[in-house]
């Protein structure tokens, strides 16, 4: 066999890795599901996909009630009913037992080794399998399931075991904060330069702040725009970095540009007039 | 001197005619023809949809702004393309027929030395018997005329709520073969918001139905999304969305049918169903505009120019190979005619080569995926690629296309909003890199993971009213407009 036969284990972030739909049904895919099987036959497992033995194809296997396995390529679940919780284990996090509300009753199609489809109903404990290991194709595992806080807290318990996930650790400081730091220093003179009239000052001096505003502007914009860039290329390294977000980026270029804007449109009829 | 005439003034349309207009000098003419008085930011046309906006927010005329730029404007639909010329003509020309400039039903025949097909989809509601707003029972967003119109039932919808009135809303794709599932996904979230805000929520049954084979999938195979600091597959994501707003999906659905009240589907495993619904809105399938094309004898050579679903062929490989053989390299790269270099199509007028999404069909036979996207910024860039090309074809005596714009190596970004507040509601800010995938250069999925992801925060709000006023402006030719990227 040239596959490698391989069961990961948390922590692993391949586990996160979204897995693509077959598109060859041909020897390689068989090896693989061979080789899938030897590992649910060794651990004992109900249930495996592709992912867990690290190839992130859309392949599930789950052992059916006569012991046969079901080989389950491509798999979408169609319909689903009946909202049930119930205590699940899996082979991604060995020592874990946690409630999860999973369907009842569901429908999938699904394609056999030779790219076929077929469609069929499962409910039960079948039903609870096929959509645990349908998430994992998907790049999620069960904690996806639950809220954020429970998450947390099993991933804390983890951790007390020596099991960190080095993926998950988000920087508590990042260097493109440099950026804005020295925007809001900017931001701060020239603020305190529309101002400058009450105090008697010169037209010298006031055309000199004035001066001082006009170049403050556009760099603020351009450290902005260094912040975004630089802040991206930092993000790339930390996964689930909250603050590394776009979204976020955006909000702190677009308030400081803004606050530059005003301040350059006060500065003008202020000190420019 | 040369001649570019430009089919159509929707995004791909108007970026490329007026970055010609920019660019090539006053001896060369660039002439647009399109049926619309007005250009539409169709993005926002959601927001017109649950009448956070009107249609005078999303649309202004293009008259007068052809007119500051120097573009020939015709308000005409194009009829047929005739690349050989006529028996008359010996130069190529296309016939044009008016809808406005007071010539309404005139036709004319406009020569050009190089022809730009942009003229978009045609919204192609007679897929679906009883799609639609026109012969039809269901609403639409895809045009802002559309858009006011849905916002007018919901208005009414949401009056009999506010008298007691239960009642069905049904949102998502009309016809198995629908792109723009994220125009959908926008639009019940923003219904929901809209129904939440007037305090009649729970006297709304809400549905999603869609062709897509899995919720999040987006009609580009799905992403990974963060939210409060974990990933998640959109699927996961969507699905708890869509639980915690309490709307049940139908996925994998075709909807063969709409009558008063009902929809009727098919799903990918064979089985069919019925929706009942007070309002609805589907989005429907998209096909080519129906141009035709003739030969220098006259005889029909549609066929040669166009592909069956009625989209201009370009430089993209249409053997029609299977699944498994698709290739980024399939993708279109100049988007010249291979028969007539100077034809060139773009945004959703080039006929894409095969689709993104896996082709399905249910045991019927029924073909049910989504068809690829091609619109917003792809076409924006494809749109201004072959401006670039036709510069130089003409400034530099190029004998071929200089730019290449593939979406196999081409990025999107798209938000979703739930609303048009700027400080509550929240929105999916998605971007996808490449938009087609390419199994050979990232392994896996396709597609660049680091690139291909989507959050959730009301940034994506503040994002979408900046991309609003942003494209108007650019699109207005304002000072500046063409250091706004596509």
């Amino acid at each position: 066999m040239s596959v490698k036969k391989e069961l990961i284990v948390y922590p692993d972030d391949r586990i996160n890795i979204p897995s693509t739909d077959v598109r060859k049904f041909d020897e390689t895919l068989f090896e693989v599901i061979d080789m899938m099987k030897e590992v649910m036959e060794e651990n004992g497992a109900e249930g495996l996909a592709a992912i867990q033995t690290g190839y992130p194809y859309n392949i599930v296997l789950v052992k059916e009630a006569d012991g046969s396995i079901l080989e389950l390529i491509n798999p979408r679940i169609l319909k689903s009913e009946g909202l049930v919780s119930k205590t699940e284990k899996t082979l991604y996090y060995p020592d874990i037992e946690i409630e999860i509300p999973r369907y009842e009753t569901i429908k999938l199609i699904y394609e056999d080794r030779f790219g076929k489809q077929h469609h069929m109903e499962a409910s039960g404990d079948l039903a609870r399998i096929i959509q645990r290991k349908i998430d994992y194709t998907f790049g999620g595992t069960f904690l996806s399931k639950v809220s954020k806080e429970r998450r947390e807290a099993v991933e804390k318990a983890l951790a007390k075991n020596g099991l960190v996930p080095e993926v998950e650790l988000c920087p508590t400081t990042s260097k493109r904060v440099y950026f804005l730091s020295v925007s809001d220093k900017i931001l701060f003179f020239m603020f305190l330069t529309l101002f400058a009239k009450l105090f008697d000052a010169s037209e010298e001096t006031l055309s000199t702040l004035y001066t001082f505003d006009k170049i403050g502007v556009p760099l603020v914009i351009v450290l902005m725009i260094g912040y975004f860039v630089f802040g991206r290329w930092e993000a790339k390294k930390y996964s689930s970095c909250t603050s590394c977000q776009i979204g976020n980026m955006l909000g702190s270029m677009a308030k400081r540009i803004v606050a530059a804007a005003a301040i350059g449109v006060g500065a003008y009829f202020v000190l420019g007039s | 001197m040369a001649k570019v005439v430009v089919l159509g003034a929707g995004v791909s349309g108007h970026t490329a005619a007026t970055f010609l207009r920019d660019w090539l000098g006053p001896q060369h003419e660039v002439i647009v023809v399109t049926p619309n008085s007005k250009w539409n930011w169709i993005p926002s046309n959601i927001w017109v949809g649950v009448g956070q906006m009107t249609k005078e927010d999303v649309v202004f005329d293009l008259a007068p702004v052809y007119e500051k730029a120097g573009i020939d404007y015709r308000q005409a639909k194009a009829v047929s393309i005739h690349p050989e010329g006529g028996e008359a003509e010996d130069v190529p020309y296309v016939t044009i027929e008016y809808t406005g400039q007071g010539k309404e039903g005139e036709k004319e025949l406009v020569a050009y030395d190089y022809l730009i097909n942009a003229t978009g989809p045609k919204l192609n509601f007679g897929a679906t018997e009883g799609l639609g707003p026109d012969n039809g029972y269901t609403v639409s967003v895809c045009t802002a005329d559309h858009a006011t119109h849905a916002n007018e039932e919901l208005q009414k919808l949401i009056a009999k709520m506010k008298s007691g009135e239960r009642q069905k809303i049904v949102i998502g794709t009309g016809h198995g073969m629908c792109t723009c599932q994220g125009a959908a996904f926008e639009y019940i979230f923003n219904v929901d918001h809209e129904l939440r805000k007037a305090g009649v929520r729970d006297l709304a049954e809400i549905t999603w139905i869609s062709n897509e084979s899995f919720l999040g999938d987006f009609g580009i195979g799905g992403l990974h999304m963060k939210r409060g600091g974990y990933a998640a597959s959109s699927r996961l994501f969507a699905e708890s969305l869509y639980t915690e707003r309490g709307i049940p999906w139908i996925i994998g659905a075709h909807v063969n049918k709409v009558e008063e009240g009902k929809i009727h589907y098919e799903q990918l495993d064979g089985s069919t169903g019925e929706l009942e619904f007070d309002f609805s809105m589907l989005i429907p399938p998209f096909s080519g505009v129906g141009l035709k094309a003739y030969a220098k004898d006259g005889s029909d050579m549609t066929d040669k120019l166009f592909a069956p679903n009625g989209f201009l062929k370009v430089d993209a490989d249409y053997s029609g190979k299977p699944y498994e053989e698709w290739k980024a390299s399939d993708w279109p790269k100049t988007y010249q005619n291979p028969d007539y270099p100077n034809i060139f199509a773009v945004g959703i007028a080039f006929a894409p080569p095969h689709g993104i999404s896996k082709p399905m069909k249910s045991p019927n036979g029924t073909p049910i995926n989504p068809t690829p996207p091609r619109t917003g910024m792809p076409s924006g860039i494809i749109g201004k690629t072959v401006a670039m090309s036709i510069r130089d074809m003409i400034e530099k005596n190029s004998d071929k296309p200089t730019h290449h714009a593939s979406m196999a190596e081409m990025g999107a970004a798209c938000v979703a909003s739930a609303g048009k507040g700027l400080t509550d509601g929240m929105a999916a800010s998605l971007t996808v890199y490449p938009v087609v995938p390419d199994f050979e250069k990232y392994p896996g999925i396709g597609r660049d993971i680091d690139y291909t992801f989507g959050e959730i925060g009301l940034a994506g709000h503040w994002i979408k009213h900046i991309l609003h006023h942003m494209f108007i402006y650019k699109a207005q030719l304002k000072p500046g407009w063409t250091l706004i990227p596509e």
